[in-house]
């Protein structure tokens, strides 16, 4: 996994880091997958970027932009490139109001305000790639609320979309699973521990609003104790 | 029948929210955020709900119902955004009630979010997706639109957080304080067209713009008396400042009014003090408007006294303190403001942010102050040169007599601060007091020169006499001829004539300009003439150091 942080303005970042309380070193102690270029190497970007070149682009799963840095034009040719090989982006600049991620299985987009990307949220994004090896945008984007919103989402998700309509009276876990787009490894387990019904590979049909329900409840519970006691 | 605008995520089998029979529903689906190139370099979630959403739900309807988010992400909390949009969006549906719906408690939603705190405002209401629930408030509540008392006190007791970059930064002052000024000035440059452009879309901006709408003003045109050169120094002058006191200056005809083009963003502070102060010593302006934050490193937990602006005060004021620095800045911080006024700030001109608005013609006061500083910095003309003259006369020290030489130092210093806080009379008999002292000493001392009554001096084989001359225009004065000798009393006028005609060989055409200063001194003195020009200080300063070059 190879991340691309691009910044051309390094005291504001330091700015950032430093009202977070996150250390400048982690740039440095995460180098082995993180580049982040400054001086010629940025200038050198720069330059193949204003000529239409991208390639470098392709050594990266996760390419970090500072949009203020670039022109429209680069932005776009950034943007038709990642779309194009699946990398991750993520555009970050001042002047953006609010976190927004739109990801598909393909491709995943975010656009972050420069102060909340460098915050804690780029320490566990870079925990998580440490770690697991994970490129996970909704951990930059929401930080220790990540998982919060996982549960708050497919809640809603459930609370809103007509179980019957979407599933029938009945289905199989695996196709809720898929139609409620439960994704996220640790929601999953937690389920599966939860309820013995929560098999992902059972055959045995389920009974759509009974499970919904049943969900919904639990994730309610989890989601007020965890905004209760700020667990 | 109730009308309904039932807004939901996209693409969303949704379940049944509320009786149909009973209200008429108007469904309208939240689009799905795409990410064109086009759009993506430029995205924002308020532009995107400004553009693409707003203009499509201008449907006439009751009541509005929608879930607290609209995307994928519930943390993205669009629902609570979009409300707010429409509260300060001019809007079919601006003033609408809004039932928001979740099944997180109320209570969670207050915790995980801000924006919630709007669910508790008039005309907003709450309830669990739950089709009897949502009945009972569209049966049971009084759904009318909120009256302008209810918005008012919504809008007094809301509060936006501007994006997060922005606390940290000044943007938001200077993009809200330039475009404040630009309205007053009618300035329609294209900066401030692009700044509009990019913020009237932003939900703070909306907000903002509600809280402190334009109020009619009644002097957008600002005459400042006097000729001289201000310069603007900036990191964000290209945002539209530089435009701004352009505009501002345009009314004043005399008045050259310049920017210091540099680029600011993420030099180093050291480097942009450098360069700035290189630039002020080149162009040599009466004025200089000096942001206090000009580069990154300006900002985070860092002392007034190492940001760039104070090192550029500072480095400026040692330098020459003639030079008058008006600090611009949003700051507020009486602290701030006193250590920059230790070392010389000539005053303070606030950038109107949404936390320093105090009145509602704030920014109208900011012009006209700028108005006045840069009227009383432009009549100081002169004073950089003075304080110019002080040093070359401080540093010249021939004089055989140290203690002239130590008090007209110590005078001299005194003058320059009485010349710097526009007490130029009294500086000016100050340091006419400095040339008396002097020739009286020489007068009692040296009585080979100048005998008591009687003119004479014997060099170079004749005797050479003053001469008094009566000039009823300008007073007397003394001339040096040969002929006919005259008996004077021992003051000023001749003392000072004498010392500058027999020990510094000045000619007639200096002992004129002698007794002009010395009727003027007399004016001053007595009949309270006041002295507007530096012309007089300078010839003062002139003598000054004549008197302390020379080894007499």
């Amino acid at each position: 996994m190879k991340v691309i942080l691009i910044e051309d303005r390094i005291h504001r970042q330091s700015n950032f880091l430093n009202d977070s309380n996150v250390s400048r070193d982690i740039f440095k102690n995460n180098c082995d997958y993180l580049t982040t270029p400054n001086g010629e190497e940025y200038n050198e970007i720069k330059e193949n970027f204003e000529n239409g070149k991208y390639e470098i682009l392709q050594n990266f799963n996760c390419i970090i932009v500072h949009r203020s840095a670039f022109t429209k034009n680069i932005l776009n040719g950034i943007y038709e490139n990642c779309k194009m090989s699946g990398s991750h982006l993520v555009f970050f600049s001042g002047g953006i109001s609010s976190t927004t991620l739109s990801e598909d299985s393909r491709f995943s987009f975010l656009t972050i305000n420069s102060k909340n990307l460098y915050s804690t949220n780029l320490e566990l994004f870079l925990n998580e790639i440490k770690e697991s090896k994970n490129i996970d945008l909704g951990i930059l984007a929401f930080g220790k609320n990540f998982e919060m919103n996982i549960f708050l989402s497919l809640l809603q998700r459930m609370s809103l979309v007509d179980e019957l309509m979407l599933l029938g009276s009945e289905c199989l876990v695996e196709e809720l699973i898929e139609k409620y787009q439960i994704e996220n490894r640790m929601l999953k387990s937690l389920l599966e521990k939860r309820f013995e019904w929560f098999q992902i590979s059972s055959q045995v049909p389920i009974l759509t609003s009974e499970s919904v329900h049943a969900i919904k409840q639990f994730l309610l519970d989890y989601i007020h104790k965890k905004v209760r006691y700020n667990d | 029948m109730i009308k309904v605008l039932n807004i939901t995520p996209e693409n969303t089998s949704m379940r049944r929210l509320f009786n149909g029979e009973f209200f008429h529903e108007q469904k309208y689906s939240f689009p799905s955020i795409s990410f064109d190139p086009s759009e993506a370099s430029r995205f924002n979630i308020d532009l995107f709900i400004s553009t693409k959403v707003l203009p499509n739900i201008e449907i006439d309807c009751d009541v509005i119902l929608m879930p607290v988010s609209l995307t994928d992400n519930f943390l993205e909390v669009v629902g609570l955004r979009l409300a707010y949009h429409l509260r300060f969006t001019t809007h079919v549906n601006q003033f609408k009630p809004i039932i928001f719906i979740s099944d997180v408690k109320l209570t969670d939603v207050l915790q995980i979010t801000e924006l919630a705190s709007i669910i508790y405002s008039n005309g907003c209401y709450f309830s669990d997706v739950n089709p009897e629930s949502i009945d009972d408030i569209l049966k049971n509540r009084i759904l009318t639109e909120i009256n302008k008392k209810s918005f008012d006190h919504f809008l007094r007791n809301t509060t936006l957080n501007p994006p997060a970059n922005y606390i940290s930064s000044h943007s938001v002052s200077n993009e809200w304080s330039i475009t404040k000024w630009a309205e007053i000035l009618n300035v329609n440059s294209e900066a401030i067209s692009d700044l509009k452009e990019e913020n009237k879309n932003l939900l703070y901006f909306k907000f903002l713009e509600k809280k402190f709408p334009p109020i009619p003003v009644k002097n957008t045109k600002f005459l400042c008396a006097g000729s001289g050169t201000v310069l603007l120094v900036d990191d964000e002058w290209d945002k539209g400042w530089s435009q701004v006191l352009e505009k501002f200056y345009s009314h004043s005809p005399s008045i050259t009014f310049q920017t210091l083009k540099l680029t600011f963003k993420d030099q180093g502070s050291d480097e942009i003090t450098k360069l700035t102060v290189e630039e002020i010593k080149k162009i040599n302006p009466d004025l200089i408007i000096l942001d206090l934050r000009l580069t990154d490193q300006d900002f985070g937990e860092i002392p007034t006294n190492s940001t760039t602006g104070y090192k550029i005060l500072k480095e400026i004021k040692e330098f020459n303190p003639g030079f008058d620095v008006v600090i611009f800045s949003a700051t507020n911080k009486l602290w701030s403001l006193m250590e920059l006024q230790k070392i010389g700030a000539n005053g303070f001109i606030f950038k109107e942010s949404p936390e320093n608005v105090i009145d509602d013609d704030y920014a109208s006061k900011g012009l006209s102050k700028l108005k006045e500083l840069t009227e009383s910095s432009v009549k100081k003309y002169g004073n950089k040169s003075l304080w110019d003259k002080v040093q070359i006369a401080k540093s010249s020290n021939l004089a055989i007599d140290a203690d002239f030489l130590r008090y007209s130092s110590s005078f001299m210093d005194i003058a320059w601060n009485l010349i710097n806080s526009e007490n130029r009379n009294y500086a000016f008999l100050t340091l006419f007091q400095i040339v008396e002292t002097f020739a009286n000493d020489r007068y009692s001392q040296n009585d080979t020169v100048l005998r008591s009554g009687v003119s004479t001096r014997v060099y170079d084989g004749h005797t050479s006499k003053l001469k008094l001359v009566q000039d009823f225009n300008n007073g007397p004065y003394l001339l040096i001829r040969d002929d006919i000798p005259s008996k004077h009393d021992p003051k000023a006028l001749f003392k000072i004539s004498a010392v500058c005609a027999f020990i510094f060989q000045k000619d007639n055409s200096y002992l004129k300009k002698i007794g002009v200063l010395v009727q003027l001194r007399n004016k001053v003195a007595h009949d309270g003439v006041k002295i507007s020009g530096i012309k007089e200080l300078s010839q003062l300063l002139d003598i000054i150091n004549l008197m302390r070059s020379n080894a007499v």
